[in-house]
């Protein structure tokens, strides 16, 4: 199955170790991993950063200067709504929070994700 | 139609979606810095490093406002 985003972002693998992979991942990817962590709850651009670092085990580092675009991206999709409102900490930013139509790309791109992972797997299968 | 009015209107709405991305970004390296310093960095440092971190601001405003003319403008 052939993925049709051909656009490419750049996401640093981060480890304890000094030594750093960069790998490059999909478009598709990324607004997998932000509209999954919104499906959550409404976020900011830093928390939503922050979140998916948390949970990738402090493995994935998403770059500002993808991820801001791809929260724009996504926002004039009409996936994601924005307001802006008082963080925790007080400060004026800018949250996002899914739409409905942003659930259903969400369930559509996890479908694509296993997909994905299922045809990497069969081409890893030493069998 | 009034071409004048629609350009005027036109021209203050990029401004203001402009300033919006401006605020949007400062304020994430705000966060960050507010973050670096409760982990025990100095003020100075931290906003060093949540500068250093964010890489090129200028850069990413330039190529998230340079998104699809096809995608509709902002609400």
């Amino acid at each position: 199955m052939a993925i049709s985003d051909s656009s490419r972002v750049s996401t640093t693998m981060t480890e304890s170790r000094p030594y750093q992979n960069r790998i490059e991942i999909l478009q598709g990817t990324l607004d997998l991993l932000v509209l999954q962590t919104l499906a959550r709850g409404e976020q900011h651009g830093h928390g939503i950063s922050q979140a998916i670092r948390a949970r990738s085990g402090e493995l994935l580092s998403v770059e500002t200067g993808s991820l801001y675009p791809a929260l724009h991206r996504l926002e004039k999709k009409g996936w994601l709504d924005a307001e802006w409102k008082s963080s925790e900490n007080n400060q004026r930013a800018k949250y996002y929070r899914l739409t409905k139509a942003g659930r259903r790309q969400l369930a559509a791109e996890q479908g694509r994700w296993q997909l994905l992972v299922q045809a990497v797997s069969g081409v890893l299968d030493p069998a | 139609m009034n071409w004048l009015a629609f350009g005027f209107r036109r021209f203050f709405k990029r401004q203001e979606i402009e300033r919006e991305l401006d605020e949007e970004l400062a304020s994430h390296i705000a966060m960050e810095t507010d973050l670096r310093v409760r982990a025990g960095d100095s003020p100075e440092a931290a906003r060093s490093g949540a500068l250093n971190e964010f890489g090129n601001m200028g850069l990413v405003a330039e190529v998230t406002r340079e998104l699809p003319p096809w995608l509709s403008p902002g609400k």
